[in-house]
């Protein structure tokens, strides 16, 4: 406990200096900044810093990353409130009130309650991760191979399962990316697969420009296959929160908190599904479930609080587990890997410093988010307007040399092309990107684990389904398929239903 | 309906003939016996049962009556009324993604490394684009004389910083 303090102390003063200071607010400015551009998503913006933070110091580069996350996430807020635009997938919960506030003449008072709302989630969600990783990480010591092989793949069924309207697309997208994960020499004897006697293959597909591709190539083609009116700002007044508006909505802030948290530990699901549970459980629970939809202020900082505080709890089983929370996260975890950062069980052994250095970016992040939320409205909302038929060509320049740079070939630019090609034709007919990327990032994890476990038990399949942990994780991937399973479904919906009726006669009236 | 149905039944034949073609390959693959390695390990063993995968969920795809009807990430997942759209259209333009990709592979496929010094080629890539892709107007572009002046003022600026933060900065090698 003490020790934890101790190293949080330390990492908190090894970044009071100009550089990291600089870097920190800098990174927020710039998330927040891109999360206000509607098109910007907060993945596409930590996959194009990855490739321009490559040379820095491994924990440099991670400030900047987690910085810039954060702040993405919170601005999307501004274009949600102002335009009925959702800046980020993640703000669109915002939109429902925070546009009608602004109707109403309020659009300050609701840019001060999604400012309070954010900084509020991020320091609970902050809390959590310095509580949880430790504990998370001292869990996971005692996981073998068999137990790995099923978080890996449970991470890609419930992210496809989650994110993608249709859960079928959800999963083909993420097997692909765990298929395109073992492309190249494999881990345990270096044989070559699916190289075709390519010497660019046989070293596999570069992590960084098929996320590169999938996220900024892909996103470019989707922003320009569609039109967009130039959006006119409304006139807002004085974005300082009340206090008022804190202390009377505690119970909905807290809930939120612990709402986005959990959903950001799921792995896969993401920071936009944080920010719609914490506004229907707080519709459901309100005492003036009426004001919903009409300008809510509990609804919008609900939204808010819920959205950011998955952040810090996407981060926990990324460095506990080395299973990420989100897309996002998928994109930071790879970025640790490339930067030698240990995430996984063994960081908190090797390295406990960093879960103490990661927790003093948040806190870095978000008293960034609350100076420039605050203070920097006007020239962030100047921004926003920018045309993004202009934009987008200068993000294709960015992915195109960023790509180039990790090694200076030209197979890399092609891997990031061909990628965002594929993703986004995949995107237009309904397969989601983030299992492909959650795929990616945990197919070396699945497929180490899986042949690991076979060799340990002989090649029988048993201990898979017969260790404690093993068979629950086996269960809940079973769990997430057969709910897919209309009549299954229907039935234990029915079930939990009934259960509920029983147990809170009551719940659910409301809504 | 129709339209998304047909496109699934395509889409399933697709990954079913991926994944038959992944099986093959994972089929075909050295298993290293002359190492002595435990057969459930070969290099092969994961990639066949990703495709296996890819086969049991492309032929759920291809036979099955509706699509899944529910939201993704929306507010209809949490059982809240679907949120007003957002005051602009989301129709999706082909030509424009036609034009927009064609520059992109021409630049980035085909013209990157040829020999053309890469701040000409990022500048005339640039140029083109803010050019003939705008927001608002026809497809392409009608060009005007105002957007002539932007992009002959953006595209050098962008590219002389682009440049300049990779070689300088960064110490790349451009292309």
């Amino acid at each position: 406990m003490f020790d934890g303090l101790v190293m949080f102390g330390n990492a908190v003063l090894g970044y009071l200096n100009p550089l990291s200071l600089t870097l920190a607010f800098g990174a927020t400015l710039l998330g927040v900044v891109a999360g206000c551009m509607p098109g910007l998503s907060a993945t596409l913006v930590i996959t194009l810093l990855t490739t321009l933070t490559l040379k820095m110091q491994p924990n440099q580069a991670i400030l900047v990353l987690v910085c810039a996350y954060n702040g993405a996430i919170y601005g999307g807020s501004r274009t949600a409130i102002l335009l009925n635009i959702p800046g980020t997938a993640a703000n669109a919960a915002a939109c429902i009130d925070g546009y009608q506030l602004a109707r109403q003449g309020q659009a300050g008072r609701a840019m001060g309650i999604a400012t309070t709302g954010s900084v509020v989630g991020t320091m609970f969600g902050l809390l959590c991760l310095a509580l949880f990783t430790p504990l998370l990480g001292e869990v996971a010591l005692s996981f073998g191979a068999f137990e790995f092989f099923w978080l890996a793949l449970l991470g890609v069924v419930l992210s496809g399962n989650v994110v993608a309207a249709d859960p079928l697309k959800g999963w083909l997208a993420g097997f692909l990316g765990l298929l395109v994960a073992g492309v190249g020499q494999d881990g345990m004897y270096a044989y070559e697969r699916f190289s075709f006697g390519n010497v660019d293959l046989a070293g596999g597909f570069g992590l960084i420009p098929v996320l590169v591709g999938a996220f900024g190539f892909s996103e470019v083609l989707i922003v320009m296959s569609e039109r967009f009116a130039r959006p006119k700002i409304m006139e807002f007044g004085s974005p300082l929160p009340r206090i008022m508006d804190v202390l009377r909505y505690w119970r909905t802030i807290l809930r939120s908190g612990v709402i986005g948290v959990w959903i950001g530990i799921l792995p896969g699901v993401g920071e936009d599904m944080a920010a719609w549970s914490s506004y229907a459980t707080a519709k459901r629970l309100s005492k003036e479930p009426e004001k919903y939809g009409k300008g809510s202020i509990e609804g919008l900082m609900a939204a808010e609080t819920g959205d950011n505080a998955s952040v810090p709890g996407g981060i926990i089983p990324a460095l506990a587990l080395a299973i990420p929370g989100s897309a996002p996260c998928a994109v930071l975890l790879a970025a640790m890997i490339i930067h030698g950062v240990p995430a996984g069980p063994m960081l908190m052994v090797d390295n406990p410093q960093f879960v103490y250095d990661v927790v003093a970016m948040v806190l870095f992040s978000t008293l960034g988010i609350l100076f420039f939320g605050l203070f920097f409205i006007r020239p962030l909302l100047r921004i926003a307007q920018i045309p993004r038929s202009i934009m987008m060509p200068i993000i294709f320049v960015l992915c195109v040399i960023g790509s180039y740079s990790l090694s200076s070939r030209l197979f890399d630019v092609y891997t990031m092309l061909g990628f965002g090609t594929l993703i986004f034709i995949m995107r237009r007919y309904g397969y989601p990107a983030a299992p492909f990327v959650l795929g990616l990032v945990l197919g070396d994890i699945l497929d180490k684990n899986l042949r690991r476990g076979l060799v340990l038990s002989d090649g029988e399949l048993l201990p898979f389904f017969t260790r404690p942990l093993s068979a629950l994780l086996a269960l809940l991937v079973l769990y997430t398929f057969i709910t897919n399973v209309k009549t299954i479904n229907d039935a234990l919906v029915r079930g939990r239903n009934a259960l509920i009726g029983r147990i809170f006669p009551g719940f659910g009236k409301s809504s | 309906m129709a339209q998304t149905i047909s496109a699934d039944r395509v889409g399933g034949v697709i990954w079913i003939v991926f994944g038959a073609a992944v099986i093959y390959g994972s089929w075909m693959m050295d298993r290293l016996e002359s190492l002595g390695i435990p057969p459930a390990t070969a290099p092969g063993v994961v990639p066949g049962l990703l495709g296996i995968g890819i086969i049991i969920f492309g032929l759920v795809l291809a036979v099955r009556r509706s699509p899944a009807d529910r939201p993704a990430a929306t507010a209809g997942s949490v059982g809240l009324p679907e949120v007003e759209p957002a005051p602009h259209t989301d129709e999706f333009h082909w030509k424009r993604v036609l034009v927009s990709w064609m520059l992109c592979m021409t630049y980035g496929g085909v013209l990157l490394g040829s020999g053309l010094h890469y701040w000409v080629l990022t500048a005339s890539f640039l140029f083109l684009h803010v050019l003939l892709l705008d927001e608002t107007e026809r497809v392409p572009a009608r060009p005007t004389s105002r957007r002539l002046l932007l992009a002959a003022m953006l595209a050098p600026a962008a590219a002389t910083t682009v440049m300049l933060t990779f070689e300088r900065i960064f110490l790349v090698r451009l292309p």
